[in-house]
C-alpha cells in the first residue's frame, strides 16, 4: 500500500496532500487531551504493523491494521497515520516523502468511512461490537486497496487490471486484519467500552471536539 | 488475564523481527560493454517477475530503451548503440507495478560506450598489462574481451552481495526510534492541548 515516489502524476499528489491536510486538521481539532495516548498508541502499532509479514506465494504482503485505528478514533486516525507514515518513509524507506499526501489519504480515509458506518453496531454490547471489527478491519484495508488503485489510474496505470491485482493480493489481509481487528475490538468492548461507543458519542456530541 | 494476554501479543507485535519488506522495491543495474545487466526484487527477497526495466536520459527525461524482466526479475539485454548518445549517464528504472517503481542513476563512467566500442571495463581494478609480442601473433583485443568477460562473471555475485548489503531492511534501532518518536510527539500535543484547555478555563 506504499505507492513509491515518481509513479503518481502531480496532479494526484497536491490532491492527495490537500485531502490530508484538511483530514489531519479535522483530526487534530477533535482529538481530546485525555485520548493522546489512546492515538500514539494506534499510531505505534499501525508503524510496525507492517513490519509484519503475511507470506503469499512467492512473495509476502503486510499488515496494514488502518481498521483498528479508524474504528477506536475516527478522524484522529488522520493524525496518527500521517506521523506513521512519515517515520516509515523517513526510516525504512517505505513510500517517500512526496507521496506522504496520497498514502495517507489511502489509509485513513477509509478507516475514517469504517468509524461512520459502523458506530451504530460498535455501542450495541460486546458481541455486536465484535462483529463491527471485523468489518471494520477488513472493510478499511479493502477501501485502501480500491483507493490505491484509483491514485494509480488517475496517473497512468489502468484502474480495472490494478485493483484487481491489489485487491486480490490482499484479500489474505483483508481477512488476517478482520481477525485481528475483531478480537481487539471485542476485547476494548469487554474491558473498556467507553473507548469506542463513549469516543463515538462525544465526537458526535460536539462537533469542535474541545473537551478539554 | 485478558490484560496480560493483550499485553503479550502487543510485545509480539512490537518486538516481531520483521524480517522481510514487501513494500519496498530493490533494483540493482550495471551496464558493461553495452549489455544492461538489472535484478529487480522486493526486499523482502522475492524477486518483481516481470517487471518492466527501462533506460531514460536523466538530462532529457527521454526513454531511450524498455524491456521485461524474466520470472527471476533479471534483464540481460544489449542495449542499441543510440542509448549511448548522451554523456549525462543514463537513469534505470525498474516498475513492478502496483505503484512498485525504483530508479537508479548510472554515472557516465560506470555506462561506458556501445558493444563495439572497446571501452575499458571500469570495473576491474588492475589495468590488463598489454602482453609481449614475442613473435607469436595474439589478438589482444579478443584476449582482453575474454579477460574482462571471466572477470566480470567472477565479480558479477560479489557486486550483487554488496549491493544487497546497503539495501537493508529496518533495524532494530530504527524501530524503536519511531516509536519513540510517536510517543515523544503525544507528549508535545499533551502540552499543547494542556495549555488551550487551561486558557479556556
Amino acid at each position: 500500500m506504499h505507492i513509491s515516489e515518481g509513479v503518481l502524476s502531480p496532479t494526484v499528489l497536491m490532491a492527495g496532500a490537500a485531502l490530508t491536510a484538511a483530514g489531519c486538521w479535522i483530526g487534530y481539532r477533535k482529538l481530546q487531551y485525555d485520548k493522546i495516548v489512546t492515538a500514539s498508541v494506534l499510531s505505534a502499532t499501525f508503524f510496525v504493523g507492517s513490519l509484519i509479514h503475511v507470506p503469499l506465494g512467492p512473495s509476502s504482503v503486510h499488515l496494514l491494521l488502518n481498521g483498528i485505528a479508524g474504528v477506536v478514533l475516527g478522524w484522529v486516525a488522520f493524525p496518527c497515520i500521517l506521523v506513521a507514515l512519515l517515520l516509515q518513509a523517513v526510516l525504512f524507506q517505505f513510500g517517500g516523502l512526496s507521496v506522504l499526501g496520497v498514502n495517507t489519504v489511502n489509509v485513513a480515509a477509509p478507516a475514517v468511512l469504517c468509524f461512520y458506518l459502523l458506530r451504530p453496531l460498535l455501542a450495541g454490547g460486546p458481541g455486536r461490537a465484535a462483529v463491527a471489527g471485523f468489518l471494520g478491519g477488513a472493510g478499511a484495508v479493502f477501501g485502501t486497496a480500491l483507493m490505491t488503485a484509483l491514485s494509480l489510474a488517475l496517473s497512468d496505470e489502468g484502474f480495472l487490471t490494478t485493483a484487481r491485482l491489489v485487491v486480490v493480493g490482499h484479500l489474505p489481509v483483508m481477512i488476517i486484519e478482520g481477525v485481528v481487528t475483531m478480537f481487539a475490538v471485542g476485547f476494548l468492548a469487554r474491558v473498556r467500552p467507553e473507548l469506542l461507543a463513549g469516543f463515538g458519542r462525544l465526537q458526535h456530541g460536539n462537533a469542535g471536539g474541545q473537551s478539554c | 488475564m485478558l490484560k496480560m494476554k493483550a499485553l503479550a501479543i502487543l510485545m509480539i507485535l512490537i518486538l516481531y523481527p520483521g524480517p522481510c519488506l514487501a513494500h519496498k522495491v530493490i533494483l540493482n543495474a550495471w551496464i558493461e560493454d553495452g549489455e544492461l545487466s538489472a535484478e529487480v526484487g522486493f526486499s523482502d527477497g522475492s524477486p518483481a517477475s516481470g517487471a518492466i526495466v527501462s533506460v531514460i536520459d536523466p538530462i532529457t527525461g527521454a526513454a531511450l530503451f524498455s524491456v521485461k524482466a524474466d520470472d527471476q526479475g533479471i534483464v540481460e539485454a544489449a542495449l542499441p548503440p543510440e542509448v549511448f548518445a548522451g554523456d549525462g549517464g543514463l537513469l534505470v528504472v525498474g516498475n513492478a507495478g502496483a505503484g512498485h517503481r525504483v530508479e537508479r542513476l548510472l554515472p557516465a563512467r560506470e555506462v561506458g560506450g556501445p558493444r563495439p566500442d572497446q571501452a575499458k571495463g571500469e570495473m576491474v581494478g588492475a589495468s590488463v598489462p598489454e602482453p609481449s609480442s614475442s613473435g607469436v601473433s595474439v589478438d589482444t583485443s579478443a584476449l582482453e574481451g575474454l579477460v574482462r568477460q571471466a572477470v566480470r562473471s567472477e565479480l558479477a555475485p560479489l557486486l550483487r552481495e554488496v549491493r544487497s548489503r546497503n539495501d537493508h531492511g529496518p533495524r532494530m534501532q530504527d524501530i524503536v526510534g519511531g516509536i519513540g518518536y510517536i510517543l515523544g510527539l503525544a507528549g508535545l500535543v499533551m502540552l499543547v492541548k494542556g495549555r488551550q484547555g487551561r486558557k479556556k478555563q
